[in-house]
């Protein structure tokens, strides 16, 4: 069960995060370069995007995304069980649904968000990285060393930290919204909306709340 | 001295919101009973089985399984008492993701670990008591509204379990698949020795199954005796149901419902 839930929400889940992060990676930097270009200082571009991605996009975005294909599909799968009584029968069975619904797909998607989250931000830089190159005469080298300078550990850390608190919350939203649904076909649709609304709310939500909190206290 | 129930509900009163679904009912389930429930749709057949496992709490009165109070149990010796009850429910439940290998296997698997062997061995072994060897692989939308049922029963078997409850076993099969379904049921029961409660509103398979008939009427048992004084009760009420007439005590809208799911 976990090793499917797993494969499913990870592996699945790459070609998305990789090419939404890549897209948006490349467009970022084509659009701060030419602004930054004005003033000379353009060679700010790889230090921008490296943070931007690491403490801030890659777990937003990995986070928007999953919400979207991960959660509406957890929603989804565990409220058709409910209202055609699989839940119960498992639970009749004297296996707790918790621990055998809930639990794997709280792992998967809570321990693959930060490797998903590393992937986005790897495929953001490739993304920037080009761009800079063929717009901004910044080669590769130059911006890979910007990158390397520019990274603390304290930024990977807040990343992969939100990243697996962002998995959390999904799961958390989807499988609740999933084992509550009412109402038979019509009840899994709304479920299913709401469960990708509520995370992608909550998770852009905390995130700020985090980022006040962590600048408040880092000053 | 008097034989102690498996299942006692003492004096069950279940109310949700101001609608009450039963109104202090009192029922024993002894031993090799093949207890069959009847009443009217909605009038808390299937609840009384929810209630049995644990499902549903009662408003108030007692749910005893043996000794214990099914109410009071920790969720681990809930749990431990649910796997000594099989449930058969009436669209099957079967885990529609899941092979027929996998569905059987399940309980056996999380519950007791049994080596791939032995539970191979008991998942074979209780898909021919159902005669349907060879579905192993098949997912349950690949097989018919008979044969999920049955695939449900082997799979209620695999923890032989003393209880077994059927909740409208026969609902929504043809009548001969029906009569395949009740005389399973039968057969299942004197070879294991299990104990079963049947609920249902088909009075041809209640009759060819029963060794025992309650009828439950606007949240009360308002009859409890052998298929044979059943068949003959003066109750008024029993009689129209037994004859199914619309000439009758037998209100067509009733206050009792199911629970809303």
């Amino acid at each position: 069960m976990l090793f499917a839930q797993t494969d499913r929400t990870g592996i699945g889940s790459i070609p998305l995060v990789l090419m939404v992060s890549f897209f948006l990676g490349l467009t970022m930097a084509l659009l701060t370069g030419y602004q930054l270009e004005k003033f000379g200082t353009e060679r700010l571009v790889p230090t921008l995007i490296s943070i931007a991605f690491t403490r801030e996009l890659g777990p937003l975005l990995t986070g928007i995304v999953l919400a979207a294909r991960i959660g509406a599909a957890y929603t989804a799968e565990l409220g058709t069980m409910q209202v055609s009584e699989e839940v119960e029968a498992i639970e009749a069975m004297g296996i707790g649904p918790l621990r055998f619904l809930v639990a794997p797909r709280l792992v998967a998607i809570s321990s693959l968000m930060p490797c998903l989250s590393v992937i986005s931000c790897i495929a953001a830089l490739v993304g920037a990285c080009l761009i800079s190159w063929a717009a901004l005469n910044l080669v590769p080298a130059a911006f890979i060393d910007a990158v390397v300078t520019s990274l603390i550990v304290s930024d990977i850390v807040i990343g992969l930290f939100k990243a697996v608190f962002f998995g959390l919350l999904i799961g958390l939203i989807a499988c609740y919204q999933g084992l509550t649904v009412t109402g038979g076909a019509e009840g899994v649709g709304k479920a299913t909306t709401d469960s990708v609304v509520i995370s992608i709310t909550t998770v852009i939500g905390f995130d700020t709340l985090f980022n006040i909190m962590v600048t408040k206290i880092t000053g | 001295m008097s034989e102690t129930p498996l299942v006692h509900l003492d004096n069950i009163v279940l109310r949700f919101g101001d609608k009450t679904v039963l109104d202090g009912i009192d029922l024993k389930v002894f031993s090799k009973d093949r207890l069959v429930i009847l009443g009217q749709s909605g009038s808390g057949k299937s609840t009384t089985l929810r209630l049995i496992l644990g499902i549903l709490k009662p408003t108030s009165g007692v749910v005893r399984y043996r000794h214990l109070e099914v109410q009071r149990l920790s969720r681990s010796k809930l749990n431990l008492l649910r796997s000594r009850i099989g449930m058969v429910y009436q669209y099957s439940a079967l885990i529609s993701s899941m092979t027929v290998r996998e569905n059987l296997a399940l309980p056996i698997e999380e519950l007791r670990g049994s080596s791939r062997k032995e539970i191979d061995a008991l998942i074979e072994q209780n898909l021919a008591i159902v005669g349907m060897s060879g579905t192993e692989e098949n997912m349950p939308s690949e097989l018919s509204g008979g044969m999920r049922k049955r695939v449900s029963l082997a799979r209620a078997l695999m923890m032989e379990p003393e209880l077994i409850l059927f909740d409208e076993p026969s609902a929504g099969l043809d009548p001969v698949i029906s009569s395949v379904i009740d005389e399973l049921i039968i057969r299942l029961t004197e070879k294991t020795n299990a104990t079963s409660v049947i609920v249902t509103h088909e009075m041809e398979s209640a009759f060819r199954i029963a060794t025992r008939m309650t009828m439950l009427y606007q949240g009360k048992i308002i009859e409890d005796a052998p298929p044979d004084r059943f068949r003959t009760s003066e109750n008024p009420v029993v009689r129209q149901f037994v004859t199914g007439t619309t000439v009758g005590p037998i209100m067509e809208t009733s206050a009792h419902a199911d629970p809303p799911k």
